[in-house]
């Protein structure tokens, strides 16, 4: 897998270029949207060294930073739009139930 | 900072030479692997380079190139901080926690190095005076020392650098409430605060 910095991008980017959308579900909303990167961002972030030691009360609270540090990035601005645009509700519920990176990838591949 | 006894006549160059490797050697346990560069930078004096090598620490003269980390900090505040140690002890902790992990332990600063952020530290009444530091970690640190436009700016008074030392104020906590007060990028001051939290005490 890229690099946590790029992977936002990379997954929702780059794999999502080549969707081909849904039939007439309804697209993912933005808030929907937010809450499947925030996911990728999660899953990711738990192979995060920063994370090795901290109780669980202080991981929520470094999953927090990374994922607000996260929204902050172009690149996931850029992957939001494109997930409205183009996921389609069933890739969305596959990503979200999705139990790692790799799978929530292959869900929107 | 060191919890340390500094002893009388210490000057800025034997705290460096002297006092702080030997504090290291005493505090950082021998099975604390991991080597890290660090470049001190006291203006109008001196620069070091300390290479810490598990709880060896080796301090030299001159500035290493792409450390993992650099501070720099003004003479006459690094000498306020000396003069504290050796006179009124305003900073010193009124007591250490039993699990005290000394701030140059690689396994501290392996966490520190993920942060890449440069970030002034100031205490706002030390003497009536504003006495800070600025630092830089991670990729931040590759870069050449430059004090100007830190990502973020903390501050705090004497006696909550006290409480942060002691180990009475996790450095989340005083970060969330407000006894450190963040400008700037407030995300990278709760990185670098958590990096200490699985070293800091249990309350």
């Amino acid at each position: 897998m890229r690099p946590l910095a790029f992977s936002v991008a990379s997954a929702a980017t780059l794999a999502l270029a080549s969707l081909t959308q849904g039939g007439c579900q309804r697209k993912p909303s933005a808030e929907e949207c937010g809450q499947m990167l925030d996911r990728y961002v999660d899953m990711t972030a738990g192979q995060d060294p920063a994370f090795n030691g901290l109780s669980e009360e202080r991981a929520v609270l470094l999953r927090a930073v990374k994922r607000s540090q996260k929204r902050l990035e172009a690149s996931y601005t850029q992957a939001l739009g494109q997930c409205q645009r183009e996921v389609s509700r069933d890739e969305l519920e596959c990503a979200m139930k999705a139990p790692t990176p790799n799978d929530w990838e292959a869900c929107i591949d | 900072m060191f919890p340390i006894e500094v002893p009388p006549g210490t000057t800025l160059e034997s705290l460096f030479l002297d006092v702080l490797p030997k504090a290291h050697a005493q505090m950082v346990p021998p099975d604390a692997g991991g080597r890290f560069v660090a470049v001190q930078e006291v203006r109008g004096f001196a620069t070091y380079t300390l290479d810490i090598r598990g709880n060896v620490l080796t301090v030299t003269e001159g500035a290493a190139d792409k450390p993992d980390f650099w501070m720099t900090v003004a003479e006459a505040h690094a000498q306020l901080f000396l003069d504290d140690w050796m006179g009124p002890k305003k900073l010193a902790p009124k007591t250490f926690p039993k699990e005290l992990v000394a701030i140059s332990d690689p396994r501290i600063l392996k966490r520190l190095a993920m942060v890449s952020a440069k970030a002034e530290l100031a205490l706002v009444d030390l003497d009536g005076e504003r006495v800070g530091l600025v630092a830089a970690s991670g990729a931040a640190a590759k870069k050449a020392i430059d004090e100007d436009a830190p990502d973020v700016v903390l501050e705090a008074t004497a006696a909550t650098f006290v409480r942060l030392v002691e180990g009475t104020l996790p450095p989340e906590d005083a970060i969330a409430d407000g006894a450190v007060t963040v400008r700037g990028k407030k995300l990278l001051a709760m990185q670098y605060a958590l990096a200490f939290a699985p070293f800091y005490p249990r309350r």
